[in-house]
């Protein structure tokens, strides 16, 4: 299980490094010139030399590429200057002669626009991202089961095909126009019945009473962004339901005389929900990048509306930033996947 | 209480309502594909109304006699939005088309290569890849390197050296590979290595897709210069992953079987079976996964459009006519008539490769 465990964790992280390299050199391939959006139009030779050196963009793109490695590693050796000490803000574990070895965390540059650190303003707005996934996964999970449960009970029924429609529906909707439609229904013209608004965000900056928690502006988004989940889990329950309902031991449930709820609740749905729980796991993840366009229509402040902002305005690191970062989720939840299906089915650590 | 038995075959392809509705929609979408400037429209789709704008549909108010009408009302340039939807058809398949001929051109080959010959099927003699790796880095250093220095001086036409360069990169190969082979005739290093060819695309795959795709593409067309062609390269080479890994799963199924045992038997070539016998032989799933991906191109075009990104402004489509509403809330038809077209293809998409699946499938035949 350790070698299975050890493995895994050195192909993802072969996988990050790939994704490091190739965002990189994306990037580098991308026209626009970096010094001029850093200094604007007007400046002069010394200071746009100076912005150059400081990013390292007078070196060859080999060099350019161990700096941003070097930059982005956790523990790495420079020379002990305040202005080092500035840039990177790190902790000195131990001398070297000139040199410190120093731990710190990933310096992923500053934005061109606010000049921010940029994992500052990815630790910002992930927090809407995550609040955001959480809350559509919970109401996903909740009524894609109970629907998927009700679709399965009323096999060929009414209900059924109207559900398992519904959810045809649900999974090929785009995901912009569901939320346009979604926005405009609800937060424009029902807005004086359902009181919500049309966007908003998690934290509103009151001019009188302060930053304010809205919780109310997380419904439409979430509600949103669970429609697509929603759909796959009521399908996925709905068939693993029926498989396991036409087994041999509900039969023997049946013929003892148990009664029908505790039947369905105890014996069947307990026994259904397996592949649902593993995949739900598995979305947690997706859900996070597919926020992108719910999070802009829906102004709502979070790693896909501030990825998007910065695409329009050209502000490369934090786009880099957060490509990276989202890419680092992905093969951590998958890590985590892998192992939990290896911890739980021996055929497949065995077979890899 | 009576439980029912499991059937997880839908009614609805029994009765065959959705895939005739599905074939009847595409059908009407390849009518105004084609037939788009035919059709009697009273507007063209880039045509700006600017004394109609946001004219909500069949508004007769001011309507005269013998003057045009905007059937489907028109947005906030005055564009009428019937003529939109009808050219917004063809640029919907103009992109997805051919992005997806390339993404499973592409999907095809590698995953094709990577599920047949898997990680032991290749094999290279170290002489090989050692010789081929040295040429490889001196004709690069001969062939671009050293004349983008040595012609700078000389002032010699641009174009000359282009041919020149690509002479003697080429040349300097074909010697290492000639060289590789008599030293590999010798005997110097009979050792082989078997290159881990499965290992290595699907590494790239998995590498691919942990970069979400929709930040990929939206990167790369935000800062090229906005054109139909540059979107369908992009998408096209970003798509390859899907189809890709379906043909490398249904390869690695279809390679077990006797038929292929005994074409090996038979002495034929492994590129000859891939392409004459094994690819053929999954050519279902491929077919299903080319629909899917297909309807999953459409929505990826009107969301692009709809951002504004990567697609010249003066064309025609779905997406950007919802985009419009963002000015103006009470516009619904903006929303409504476009959305309904986009809805109605992507399902109609799905409901055919469902109903691909089914027919495809030889135990419901």
């Amino acid at each position: 299980m350790l070698k299975f465990i050890l493995k895994r964790m050195a192909y993802g992280s072969l996988v990050i490094l790939g994704v490091l390299i190739v965002v990189f050199f994306l990037f580098q391939a991308l026209p626009g010139d970096p010094v001029a959006m850093m200094a604007g139009q007007r400046t002069d030779v010394s200071t746009r030399e100076a912005i150059a050196k400081d990013f390292g963009l007078d070196k060859s793109l080999p060099v350019q590429l161990v700096l941003y490695m070097k930059d982005l590693s956790p523990i790495a050796i420079y020379e002990d200057t305040p202005e080092n000490q500035a840039k990177y803000d790190y902790s000195v574990l131990t001398n070297l002669g000139d040199n410190v070895l120093v731990a710190k965390t990933p310096y992923l540059r500053r934005s061109f626009q606010t000049n921010k650190r940029v994992d500052e303003i990815i630790i910002e707005n992930l927090e809407g991202t995550l609040w955001l996934a959480f809350v559509a996964m919970l109401f996903a999970t909740g009524v894609g089961i109970l629907f998927g449960l009700i679709a399965a009970l009323k096999q060929n029924t009414f209900w059924d095909h109207a559900l398992v429609s519904l959810s045809v529906i649900g999974i090929s909707a785009p995901s912009f126009v569901a939320a346009i439609i979604i926005s405009i229904v609800f937060g424009y013209y029902l807005a004086d019945y359902t009181g919500l608004n049309m966007t908003g965000q998690l934290w509103v900056t009151d001019p009188i009473y302060g930053r304010e928690l809205h919780l109310e502006n997380i419904i439409l988004p979430a509600f949103t962004l669970g429609i697509r989940p929603l759909a796959i889990i009521t399908q996925l329950t709905r068939s693993s339901m029926l498989d396991v309902l036409s087994q041999d031991y509900i039969r023997t449930a049946h013929a003892k005389g148990l009664n029908f709820y505790v039947i369905v609740v105890k014996h069947a749905l307990k026994n259904a929900l397996n592949p649902v729980i593993t995949a739900v796991s598995g979305w947690l993840a997706s859900l996070m990048a597919g926020a992108f366009f719910v999070e802009v229509i829906f102004n709502w402040k979070g790693l896909g509306w501030v990825t998007i902002k910065s695409v329009e305005t050209k502000d490369f690191p934090v786009v880099m930033g957060a490509t990276l970062f989202v890419a680092l989720i992905f093969v951590v939840v998958n890590i985590i996947v892998d192992i939990l299906y290896a911890a739980t089915d021996p055929r497949i650590r065995l077979s890899d | 209480m009576k439980v029912k038995t499991a059937k997880n075959t839908s009614s609805a392809f029994k009765k065959k309502r959705a895939p005739k509705a599905a074939f009847f929609f595409l059908s009407l979408v390849g009518f105004c594909i084609v037939f788009a400037d035919l059709l009697p429209l009273p507007f063209s789709p880039t045509a700006l109304d600017l004394q109609h704008i946001y004219l909500p549909p069949l508004q007769t108010q001011d309507y005269i006699a013998g003057k045009p009408f905007h059937w489907l009302g028109t947005d906030h340039l005055g564009r009428d939005v019937l003529a939109n939807i009808i050219y917004g058809c063809r640029t919907a398949i103009l992109l997805s088309l051919p992005a997806m001929a390339i993404a499973s051109a592409l999907g095809l080959l590698l995953g094709g290569i990577a599920g047949f010959y898997g990680n032991k099927a290749i094999r290279l003699s170290i002489t090989h890849v050692f010789t081929l790796l040295l040429t490889f880095v001196l004709a690069y250093y001969y062939g671009f390197y050293l004349p983008e220095y040595s012609f700078k001086e000389s002032a010699v036409d641009a174009t000359q050296p282009f041919y020149l360069k690509w002479l003697i990169f080429i040349s300097i190969l074909t010697t290492g590979l000639v060289v590789s082979k008599w030293l590999h005739k010798r005997i110097l290093l009979p050792l082989n290595v078997s290159i881990p060819i499965d290992q290595l695309i699907m590494k790239c795959i998995e590498m691919l897709s942990s970069v979400p795709r929709i930040i990929l593409i939206l990167c790369l067309a935000a800062y090229t210069r906005p054109s139909l062609y540059n979107l369908i390269l992009i998408t096209g080479l970003t798509y390859w992953t899907e189809p890709a890994r379906l043909i490398r799963a249904e390869l690695l199924r279809v390679k077990t079987l006797n038929y292929i045992e005994s074409a090996r038997a038979m002495g034929l070539a492994d590129f000859y079976i891939l392409i004459r016998h094994a690819l053929p032989n999954s050519l279902s799933s491929i077919i299903v996964a080319i629909t899917f991906g297909t309807a999953g191109l459409i929505s990826l075009e009107s969301t692009l459009s709809f951002l504004n990104i990567g697609l010249p402004v003066d064309l025609p489509s779905w997406g950007r006519m919802v985009a419009s509403i963002r000015n103006n809330f009470s516009a619904w038809w903006l929303v409504l008539f476009p959305g309904i077209a986009l809805c109605s293809t992507v399902l109609s998409l799905q409901a055919v490769s469902n109903w691909l699946v089914y027919k495809l499938n030889p135990r419901n035949r």
